[in-house]
């Protein structure tokens, strides 16, 4: 280095962004047979590697060459640096310090190079000070990595010489969720996850944390512990991946209608994926938020009842229904077969239940007597409220699979919970998730 | 953050995206450096380990042994062999329009980059270092061909196609104008393109390769000259020349065409199989056989470039792999880069399945080979553990002393690792424990860009690595301009 200059520095200053290396081949594979005039085209010098087998010409190679450009980052991955300090002079300089920063759009980090050593060394000619700084980045934006270098000229006045690198941090993934509430109170959720980078990766996991008031049941994978997916989780840019989970309240809070009305937060999706050579990141989704149950006034829930029934007999299932209304009920309860004309059973009720308090249940028997083989649908329950007569219609009550008087089977399958609302909710709405680094 | 630099920040990057080295200060361009660093090393150089004047050696030609006749791993006879169908001229053109008329498209020889790099940057003088073999070292037939090629003289060998072709009145300005094809000239040719898709000469390869088109014209056939050759039948270009060329796209950027031309070929070789297997000649079959799997092979290396992963599991699972008669070394190989693949794409975990199943078939009880441990070692680099991954590359160097591509990949861990220096003084012992070996593209690439990062002064260094290259290699199948990144201004 030239010492005239006013610019000129003792120290150089070198940063290297450390992508993952990349596995080369030895260059376009050219292969003959031994017939051919050149017998073989492999170098007996320069043998590179492990001899091929002649069956294989491949060009997946074993070789790594290091990054030759910035590329990418993404949120959730880790910002790794290489940081050198070189002295370019033949005398020893003095007093040296790094100091390294991550600045983002709201934030100013300091990364630390060798945590251990002491706070300011002597680099003696040729001598380098040098470490890898890794950041895992939190933000989209703007990022400028600030270095400077502090050091004491020979006169002894303090010197600094600082290096800014300004990039990028792109956003990774698109999480949309669609919520159902289904049966048993049970919530179904659908995650779809896209790929919104510019080369495939890995999605190495995605599990749905859950919070205190639910348990999951990820839906993802087969009874032998493989994946749904066909092959592997992998993702090429912009195509998507869904995932199912099943989410229950835990029996504690099922009870209580009141602290189920009020536990919204369900989880929290945890993905981890991992691109190029194995390049990690990993973000969570915020606290995700089930649709509400919508409880109109009553709450009807099928208790007790057989999935399969011998035809002419007697199918009895055990109902239980809740006042969710704010309000005392006196609940008339009508089973009409006569509502629509070809009904696959007979056995009208009509009867009338105690007072009922607001949040309080009453459950009762209803018996029919199927005439029609197949699944038959027990519906339409009328429900009047005498009180304020206010009517329910209760559309679907309950299934059952009637069957012929020989039929045998081998086991009985109770259903031993069934609900059902008076109005099925259509909860096919997607929503968009925001995404946060763990 | 100053309000000046501020300034000169949006200024710097408002349309850019950022570069491997971008600095948001202004730096002065430093021409005065590395202009003469060839009389007086810089102290830092002299601390160096690895200095040219140091070496007293030059490319030594390795010992060329001629065998009589190659042996080939399916003995079939030359009807097999040749077998392809001539193509039936279609009725609006004549066969005239369709014959194959090459010529060479260079006047001269072919130039050597590396000479004239190093005259740029060092001199005519440091010229007289390069003793290597050329085409006027060697005898003027198929043989003196194979011992250049054997010795890495790729670009002279070359220029001998190119002498020989001139003799069958197919060399410079010939394209277009009749010619007659033998068996000989086109395996000329054929090794001659060839050697170019080695050495990066796409541009001259296109050219040349352009009037061969996918080798349909009747030309090529034993058929067109039935006087000549006596009945025989078949086709008189090689099955190499045919995926060569169908190959060739591929290295042109255009994948799909490669991967149109390629499948055609499977299913061509793919019938004769069957119409041999129709013959009861197991034999014949097999041959085919293994031709089909070639070419396969060279659609999923279409497939790597177009990142189609699916594509390439459907053919190795489906039809490489499933075949039997694959020994085990080779199906080791195959799994162990299809794992690699896997790994590229960063699903590890699918990754070391593949490789369990290589491990698996080695031999029962027997340590872990080279495979296996280089296998290994990428594996943690894709964990992110380069100190682990450190380890295991220097058992497999243990193994295997001097591999260059083992050496390669511990310098690129030891960098990783935040230990610049330990990684050059390994790049630079490797070279000079075996500089012709050594030498070579990635372990180049890998060194340049550590220099980059060390100091300032890694132009000079980097001319110090052409004296040595002006010195033990013949030639370098990417430019030496890339590899030692002497445009970067640093």
């Amino acid at each position: 280095m030239n010492s005239g200059e006013a610019d000129s520095h003792l120290l150089a200053l070198k940063v290297m962004r450390l992508t993952r290396p990349t596995l080369v081949g030895v260059g376009p594979i050219v292969t003959c047979e031994p017939k051919d005039l050149p017998q073989s085209f492999s170098r007996m010098v320069e043998n590179d590697g492990i001899a091929r087998t002649c069956a294989e010409a491949l060009g997946a190679g074993q070789t790594m060459l290091l990054p030759q450009s910035f590329g990418n980052i993404y949120l959730g991955e880790t910002f790794s640096s290489y940081i050198c300090v070189h002295n370019c002079t033949m005398h020893p300089v003095e007093g040296v310090t790094v100091k390294v920063d991550l600045q983002s759009n709201t934030s100013r980090i300091n990364l630390l190079m060798h945590e251990n050593k002491k706070s300011s060394v002597v680099l003696t000619a040729d001598e380098t000070l040098d470490d890898v700084i890794r950041y895992e980045v939190k933000e989209i934006g703007t990022h400028i990595l600030v270095c400077e270098v502090n050091y004491t000229s020979p006169a002894g006045f303090a010197q600094s010489l600082r290096k800014f690198f300004k990039f990028q941090v792109l956003k990774p993934l698109d999480v949309k969720t669609k919520f159902y509430n289904a049966e048993m109170d049970e919530i179904y959720l659908e995650a779809q996850i896209q790929n919104v980078t510019t080369g495939p990766f890995c999605l190495e996991k995605v599990e749905l944390d859950s919070s205190e008031q639910y348990t999951v049941t990820s839906l993802n994978t087969l009874p032998n512990g493989e994946s749904v997916f066909n092959s592997k989780n992998m993702l090429q840019p912009n195509n998507s991946c869904q995932f199912l989970y099943c989410i229950k309240p835990k029996p504690e809070i099922a009870k209580d209608i009141k602290i189920l009305r009020e536990a919204n937060n369900v989880g929290k999706l945890d993905i981890v994926w991992r691109s190029n050579f194995g390049e990690k990141g990993r973000l969570q989704t915020s606290q995700l938020q089930r649709l509400p149950f919508e409880y109109k006034d009553i709450r009807l829930e099928v208790v007790d009842a057989e999935n399969i029934v011998k035809i002419g007999t007697i199918f009895t299932f055990q109902c239980r229904v809740t006042n969710t209304a704010e309000h005392a009920m006196k609940l008339y309860i009508t089973l009409d077969t006569k509502v629509f004309p070809d009904c696959p059973y007979t056995g009208s009720s009509n009867f009338v239940l105690d007072v009922l308090q607001p949040g309080a249940i009453a459950e009762f028997p209803l018996s029919i007597c199927p005439s029609k083989l197949g699944l038959i649908k027990v519906s339409p329950l009328l429900i009047v409220d005498t009180l304020k007569n206010e009517q329910y219609i209760i559309n679907k009550v309950v299934e059952v699979f009637v069957v012929d008087a020989d039929y045998h089977q081998d086991g009985t399958f109770l259903l031993n919970k069934l609900i059902r609302y008076e109005t099925p909710f259509d909860s096919s709405m997607q929503k968009q998730v925001q995404l946060q680094v763990v | 953050m100053t309000n000046n630099s501020n300034g000169r920040l949006s200024e710097y990057f408002a349309n850019d995206p950022p570069s491997f080295f971008d600095e948001l200060t202004t730096s002065k361009p430093k021409a005065k450096e590395g202009q003469q660093p060839a009389d007086k090393p810089s102290s830092s150089i002299s601390s160096s380990n690895m200095l040219a004047t140091t070496f007293t050696g030059t490319f030594q030609p390795p010992e060329y042994v001629e065998t009589a006749e190659a042996e080939e791993p399916i003995k079939v006879s030359d009807d097999v062999r040749n077998l392809w169908q001539v193509p039936t001229p279609n009725e609006a053109g004549g066969l005239a329009t369709h014959l194959v008329m090459p010529g060479i498209h260079i006047a001269n020889d072919l130039p050597d980059p590396i000479s004239i790099a190093v005259t740029q940057q060092l001199g005519e003088a440091e010229l007289q270092q390069r003793q290597i073999l050329g085409v006027e070292n060697v005898t003027q037939d198929e043989r003196g061909i194979r011992t250049l090629i054997n010795a890495g003289c790729f670009r002279a060998a070359v220029n001998l196609t190119g002498r020989l072709l001139t003799i069958y009145g197919q060399g410079y300005g010939r394209a277009g104008q009749p010619a007659k094809h033998s068996p000989h000239s086109m395996q000329l040719w054929f090794t001659r393109l060839a050697l170019l898709a080695k050495l990066d000469e796409y541009d001259l390869l296109q050219a040349e390769a352009e009037p061969f088109g996918q080798l349909n014209g009747p030309d090529v056939f034993y058929e067109f000259y039935p006087e000549m050759y006596n009945g025989k039948q078949g086709s008189i270009a090689c099955f190499s020349f045919r995926l060569l060329l169908a190959e060739l796209p591929i290295y042109l950027g255009k994948p799909h065409l490669a991967l149109d031309q390629l499948s055609e070929l499977h299913v061509i070789s793919n019938e004769i199989k069957q119409h041999y297997e129709g013959l009861k000649q197991a034999t014949a079959a097999e041959f085919w056989q293994r031709r089909a799997e070639r070419v396969l092979q060279s659609i999923i290396n279409c497939a790597l470039m177009m990142k189609k992963f699916s594509m390439i599991d459907d053919i190795m699972g489906g039809m490489l792999l499933s075949r039997s008669s694959l020994s085990k070394e080779e199906q080791r190989s195959l799994y162990s880069a299809w794992g690699r693949i896997y790994l590229q794409i960063g699903d590890i975990f699918g990754a070391e399945q593949k490789f369990a199943v290589s491990r698996r078939l080695r031999e029962i009880n027997s340590t872990p080979d080279l495979r296996d441990l280089v296998d290994k070692g990428l594996i943690a680099v894709a964990k992110n553990d380069f100190p682990e991954a450190y380890l295991i590359f220097q058992k497999a160097l243990h193994l295997d002393s001097g591999n260059t591509m083992i050496l390669n990949n511990m310098g690129v861990c030891l960098l990783y690792a935040g230990k610049l220096k330990d990684a050059i003084n390994l790049y630079e012992r490797a070279i000079n424990l075996n500089p012709q070996k050594s030498l070579n593209e990635s372990l180049l690439v890998n060194l340049s860009t550590l220099y980059e990062l060390e100091s300032n002064n890694s132009k000079a260094k980097k001319l110090n690595l052409l004296r040595l290259i002006n010195r033990f290699k013949p030639d370098l199948t990417i430019s030496v301009e890339i590899c030692l990144k002497l445009q970067a201004t640093n």
